[in-house]
């Protein structure tokens, strides 16, 4: 498949999960342009799994910037432009709302670890234990150790206990 | 409620979470320049590869014709290769001669004739005569402990330190060079001239 062909058809998603990784939706858009060029220059091996090399490396390059640029900060002071767009709350009381859940929820994901960020993150994305044992290198069975560990200390921080409403 | 549970339930619940403070969705560019830019580089990174192998293909090969360097691969070779294949005689004209005091016969080509001794003895000698009738070569030796094996270019003596045989080979003076090796020294090489003459190597 041509790499504008894999772009168009993994650019958001990755953008979505780099975002999610950083909290940063400046630096995802760069990391994800940055994988494609990576792609460019150093393709895997294999066609097969790609969609967990793309993650693996947007993984990569999102933690070398991270640490790069000392840009965790923007874990908790990111742009109110990154607000979602989809669904406005005209309401400024509900506004300020969300505004404080995005806060927080950035901030307990940015206590996790890198690892297991990584893994929780690309869970949400639909990945299955073995791919995300490959994309962080650790064992299948860990994952889901890690998986668990990771919601317990964001339960910590986040209601995850209470009823997921409809 | 079992772990699986608890992990499916929470992770539901952070679903909803993420989904609702996401980032607003971006129509990321597709970095064309760049990526053109890396290809470039990819390839040029593969034709660099490509030279390198090839220079050290190039420096292998050269190394391999000086001849301390030729002598040691071609050992590392035989050395891998017993490891391999058990090493075998030359199964051509392979001769083992009868024990001492016999006489084999054999016919040296016109060219090189190799004696090899496979080890110094106690004490003995390898006496080269050479003689005008072209199909009258033997050997012969005093009783002592070793073998002789004709080749079809040469002898070998299989012997021990503990032997003191000695030995007298007749050859065709018609021969370019006699070559003698002891074990893994140097070679001797003797170029006879006429009939008659008498090239003596010792063993001890």
């Amino acid at each position: 498949m041509r790499l504008e062909e894999l772009f168009a058809r993994h650019r958001e998603e990755l953008f979505r999960y780099v975002a999610r990784y950083t909290g940063d939706a400046d630096l995802a858009e760069d990391v994800v342009q940055d994988v494609f060029v990576r792609l460019a220059e150093k393709p895997p091996r294999s066609d097969r799994e790609i969609r967990g090399w793309l993650y693996r490396v947007a993984t990569t390059i999102a933690i070398d910037s991270l640490r790069g640029t000392k840009r965790r900060l923007s874990l908790v002071q990111q742009r109110p432009a990154d607000v979602p767009i989809a669904d406005p709350a005209p309401d400024p009381a509900e506004t300020a709302e969300r505004e404080d859940l995005r806060r927080r929820v950035r901030a307990a994901l940015a206590e996790l670890n890198d690892k297991d960020r990584a893994v929780l993150l690309m869970r949400e994305e639909g990945f299955a234990h073995r791919e995300i044992a490959e994309a962080v290198g650790t064992t299948t069975k860990s994952v889901g150790t890690m998986i668990a560990r990771a919601l317990d200390k964001l339960a910590q921080r986040l209601d995850l206990d209470g009823e997921v409403a409809g | 409620m079992t772990n699986d549970a608890l992990v499916d339930r929470r992770a539901a619940r952070l679903a909803r979470l993420l989904a609702a403070t996401d980032a607003a969705p971006r129509a990321v560019a597709f970095p064309a320049s760049r990526v053109a830019e890396a290809q470039v580089r990819r390839v040029r990174a593969s034709v660099m590869r490509w030279r390198i192998a090839a220079a050290i293909a190039v420096l292998g090969f050269g190394l391999s014709l000086v001849p301390p360097v030729r002598a040691w691969i071609a050992e590392r070779a035989r050395a891998v290769l017993t490891l391999v294949v058990p090493p075998t005689e030359v199964p051509a004209a392979t001769v083992p001669a009868p024990l001492p005091g016999n006489r084999v016969l054999f016919a040296p080509g016109p060219e090189t004739f190799t004696i090899h001794v496979t080890a110094r003895q106690s004490a003995g000698r390898v006496a080269i005569v050479t003689a005008d009738a072209p199909d009258a070569a033997y050997i012969t030796n005093k009783p002592g402990d070793a073998e002789v094996v004709v080749l079809p270019d040469g002898l070998r003596i299989v012997t021990s330190p503990a032997a003191d045989a000695s030995y007298t080979v007749r050859v065709p003076a018609s021969l370019k060079r006699i070559q003698v090796r002891i074990g893994s020294e140097a070679i001797r090489t003797f170029v006879p001239e006429r009939a008659g003459e008498r090239f003596l190597v010792e063993l001890m």
